[in-house]
């Protein structure tokens, strides 16, 4: 029943993708005087891509899978710890330009950590601040890679 | 020679030693820890190889990719949850073996098959991937382009599970692979005015949310709850540890088979370690003598798997070398590695970094002896890294994703793009649909359609190209090949499963 | 003696307080030079020996950041609305700069940026097989007018600088060829030994060098307004008649608005680093041409060539 129901909105997608996003590609693209193809244009592979995973998903839709089913996000603390896992992920890295990787790195790991049962302070506080601290530091210094700062700027 | 000496000589500098002592080290740890993948140790540690030079950064990501997979058989075997899917097959006989209190004894021969299926695999490349280099020029995009039909045919017919989502799964690889410039005209296609998506999405991004972050996910349901529990590895009699003769006369020829059926595996693309494995392993049980104690923890079970899911460490290389057609998913991800470091890989490499080559070979066959050295002697506290609780151990991990896909440009766009991959792939896995061949294809549809339209461009728009060049010609029929005899194999089997089914 | 130290500190204070106004810019914190391709490339490496040479010169770090993406411009664009502080610096002078902005819509102007100083420039080639007809200019001229949009040149992207060499030249000969876009000169220079091209852009002597010294390419021409030292028998296009000025320039752009105090201090600092013996040694391992100038001139430099750029991409 789930295989039927992934191949119906897939299938929908498709469609969708096939009739409203592939067309506004611009065929008329300004690029210099000796831009042109031959046989196969910029639209081809999205068409083909589209029209295959169209056909693949009417077969999921027809032919579901027996054993094929939602594990335990049926179930309604499945559901809610996944979009707790998300929600802190989204907002860590909505945070991360404004905060900087490492405030905002400590917030969403005591989160996390807090959120998922975690209650001892004594794991939580020197983790959830010396991980973003260490991969910070790890970054800048051993391998020269930025990590954003956000609009305060922290000595670190 | 003096190529091959200058290799040799940059490898054995000290400090980059000391690095691939650290990649094997860090490698099989993280193999160890189910969840934390291969695939995801090395595109995590390829940011890191951005100030690194081709030799340091080889050093690094094979280091951690032989380890690696070998790693994952430590969990797999101690506690039955693979550390990779590669080591899912070895875990049948090593964690049975392990319940009879000889969890060291089935490390050891995952250990010793991993040496052996590693070795046959490095010699195999050394002595073939040369002789693909005569090939070289006569690459061109019509032959490329053809060559690329055949890989993605490969991938559609033999993906595994269920066909017909292995075949969504290719095809949404596709989809997604067309967003970004178009590969002729710079033509931007859905990017929606955001100019970090000219040239597409980023594979590191998407590969850590496909593999790590999806995992985050899921493991979030049940609260980081699941496999858990814990064997004391340091138990056991240590004589009933130690590998017998009996076991090696029983295990000699399995492993040898094992061996050369994973690096065939290996070299072909869109298969991987996992299937070697459970191929290697389907085998030694069906031509055994005794197939009844394999499942029970017999020595050539673990043997077997262990070896093959090794052997495609070395031959997953000759194509990505030979033809830049990466072979699973972690060579794929050194292909890109090798693009940061400005080497192009295929056919011409041979001829124009034969300094990189040879520098892969002497790496591959170091870290296999790192790799012995330190889990021979390690592999009791390794063990200790499998007691930290995945509730601790995933919080850090997304810490450390945000920091590599954001590091990999500069850009918190990227950042985005992995979260989106983390929710899909979370999607994906939900309702079954394999995860690989949309990987694969995504790697391979942007390369397919640039050549294809380059060829095209030479051609005047005329597809009889493909068929009057003798080696495009050669891959297109061996394309049609592989897809008719599917198509008959499916058949005939779907006709003898289909009344067993009701 | 603790009075000759109270007065030296004060004389000091006192000569730093009237000579103040005129020394005026410093920096106080790390000045980021940020570069638009990944690290390892030509720009990077560009940036990275600027670094090491000039550190010594600048009181405050100087960080290489790397933002590769889209062919450079989104770096570039990060650059022009960044703070004109000084403290933000961009490697400008190449595709992303005097040619992409031509081909496509881009989100900054060549003219959101003022020049600091030009480092190095690297010379464009036009390179055909060994065993080619092609022999000169006058030839491809002869052989592109009798079988017009037949022949095939490669280039590293479309849009690229070496695209718009091309585009340049094949309006100057009024002739017509076929653009095959490769990703990076290198698979570009395959398919052109494989006798999959007629003719390949090359994007720096050292590209060239290899195949050069084993017989596989000849080089026809070089698109720069000189011979290039290392290929001396390389004619220039102007010297075959050919009115069409191109070159590869990497040199450091701040924001528009920087003040032009910070822009001198700038300038001044880095063209010691560009004179010093670390600069010297670097750039002859690297094969890296060094090519000041001023910021004014790399300015004017950037701005022309990519005025004549548009004109052959517009078709006037």
């Amino acid at each position: 029943m789930t295989d039927r129901l992934f191949g119906i909105v897939a299938g929908v997608l498709s469609l969708l993708f096939l009739l409203v996003a592939v067309p506004s590609i611009a065929g008329d693209w300004q690029s210099g005087p000796d831009a042109r193809y031959f046989t196969v244009g910029p639209r081809l592979f999205p068409y083909i891509a589209g029209c295959l995973t169209l056909i693949f998903s009417i077969g999921i839709a027809l032919r579901p899978a027996p054993d094929s089913r939602l594990k335990l996000f049926n179930t309604f603390e499945g559901r809610i710890n996944v979009l707790m896992a998300l929600a802190i992920a989204l907002l860590f890295v909505v945070l991360l330009n404004v905060l900087g990787f490492v405030v905002s790195g400590v917030l969403a790991l005591v989160a996390f950590l807090i959120g998922f049962g975690e209650r001892r302070w004594y794991v939580v506080l020197p983790l959830g601040v010396g991980v973003p601290v260490f991969v910070k530091l790890v970054f800048t210094h051993a391998f020269a890679l930025e990590l954003p700062s956000g609009l305060i700027e922290l000595p670190i | 020679m003096d190529v091959f000496l200058t290799a040799l000589q940059s490898v054995f500098d000290p400090l980059n030693l000391l690095l691939l002592f650290v990649a094997t080290l860090g490698g099989i740890t993280i193999g160890a820890i189910p969840g934390l993948t291969v695939t995801m140790a090395i595109a995590l540690a390829v940011p890191l190889t951005l100030w690194m030079d081709t030799t340091s950064s080889m050093m690094l990501l094979l280091g951690l990719y032989g380890s690696g997979i070998y790693g994952g058989s430590v969990s797999a075997c101690l506690i039955n949850a693979p550390g990779t899917p590669a080591a899912a097959a070895t875990g049948l006989d090593g964690y049975a073996m392990a319940k009879r209190g000889k969890p060291l004894k089935a490390l050891r021969i995952a250990l010793w098959a991993s040496v052996c299926g590693g070795v046959f695999s490095i010699v195999l490349l050394v002595l073939i991937a040369p002789q693909l280099a005569d090939f070289a020029l006569r690459f061109g995009p019509a032959e490329i382009a053809a060559l690329l039909v055949f890989a993605l045919t490969l991938i559609a017919v033999l993906s595994g599970g269920s066909m017909l989502k292995g075949l969504f799964a290719a095809a949404l690889g596709m989809l997604l692979a067309t967003v970004g410039a178009d590969p002729m005209l710079s033509i931007p296609r859905f990017t929606f005015d955001f100019n970090e998506l000219f040239d597409g999405f980023a594979f590191i991004p998407v590969l850590i949310g496909l593999f790590a972050i999806a995992e985050l996910f899921e493991q979030a349901e049940n609260r980081f709850r699941t496999g858990t529990e814990l064997i004391d590895i340091s138990g056991g009699d240590p004589k009933a540890n130690r590998i017998t003769r009996k076991e090696v006369r029983a295990c000699t020829v399995p492993v040898l088979r094992s061996s050369a059926l994973g690096s065939f595996v290996g070299m072909l693309p869109g298969l991987g370690a996992s299937v070697a494995a459970f191929l290697a392993y389907a085998e030694t049980k069906r031509t055994s003598k005794s197939p009844e104690r394999f499942g029970k923890g017999t020595a050539e079970g673990v043997a077997s798997a262990e070896s093959a899911n090794n052997a495609v460490t070395g031959s997953a290389m000759i194509p990505m070398l030979a033809l830049a057609i990466p072979g699973d998913p972690p060579t794929a991800i050194l292909l890109g590695a090798l693009m940061i470091q400005g080497v192009t890989t295929g056919p011409m490499i041979f001829v124009s970094n034969p300094d990189v080559v040879y520098t892969i070979y002497i790496v591959l066959f170091v870290a296999l002896v790192f790799m012995t050295v330190i889990a021979s002697v390690a592999l009791k506290p390794i063990s200790q890294v499998l007691r930290i609780p995945k509730s601790i151990l995933f919080p850090i991990v997304l810490v450390m994703c945000v920091a590599g896909s954001f590091a990999i440009r500069g850009n918190v766009f990227d950042v985005y793009v992995m979260l989106g991959a983390g929710v899909l792939g979370y999607v994906l896995r939900m309702f079954g649909i394999p995860v690989a061949p949309l990987l694969i294809s995504f790697i391979l549809t942007g390369p397919f359609e640039e050549s294809l339209r380059q060829a095209l461009i030479g051609s005047e728009g005329s597809l009889l190209v493909f068929l009057e060049k003798p080696i495009a010609a050669f891959f297109l029929l061996l394309a049609l090949v592989m897809v008719a005899s599917t198509i008959w194999r499916e058949r005939k089997s779907g006709a003898l499963k289909l009344p067993q089914a009701n | 003696m603790k009075l000759f130290k109270y007065m030296a500190i004060l004389a000091f204070a006192t000569v730093a307080l009237f000579t103040g106004p005129a020394a005026a810019w410093e920096p106080t914190k790390p000045i980021k030079i940020i570069v638009g391709f990944s690290p390892g490339g030509g720009t990077d490496i560009v940036a990275r020996t600027l670094l090491a040479a000039s550190q010594e010169f600048f009181p405050v770090p100087l960080v290489v950041v790397n933002k590769p993406g889209a062919g450079g411009t989104l770096a570039a664009d990060f650059v022009s609305k960044a703070k004109p502080d000084g403290y933000t610096l961009l490697v400008a002078g190449g595709s992303e700069s005097t040619s992409v902005p031509n081909h496509r819509k881009v989100n900054y102007k060549i003219e959101e940026f003022v020049g600091v100083i030009r480092l190095i420039r690297s010379r464009i080639f036009i390179a055909v097989r060994a065993d080619s007809d092609i022999k000169s200019i006058d030839d491809l001229k002869a052989k592109a007018k009798a079988n017009p949009g037949k022949l095939s040149y490669g280039t590293s992207g479309q849009g690229s600088i070496l695209h718009s060499a091309m585009l340049l030249l094949a309006k100057d000969l009024d002739v017509d060829l076929r653009h095959v876009p490769y990703k990076g000169g290198a698979p570009a220079m395959a398919a052109l030994l494989g006798g999959h091209l007629d003719i390949t852009m090359v994007g720096g002597p050292e590209e060239a060098q290899a195949h050069l010294a084993a017989g596989k390419i000849r080089l026809l021409a070089l698109t720069s307004d000189s011979r290039f030292p290392g290929f001396k028998d390389v004619p220039t296009l102007q010297e075959v008649g050919v009115d069409v000025y191109v070159d590869n320039m990497k040199g450091l752009v701040a924001p528009k608005g920087t003040p032009p105090e910070v822009v001198t201090y700038l300038h001044d600092n880095f063209k010691k680093g560009l004179d010093s013996k670390v600069w010297e040694k670097l750039a002859a391992k690297l094969k890296l041409e060094t090519g000041y100038l001023s910021g004014e001139d790399f300015s004017a430099a950037m701005q022309s060539m990519s005025g004549s750029i548009g004109k052959a991409v517009k078709g006037l």
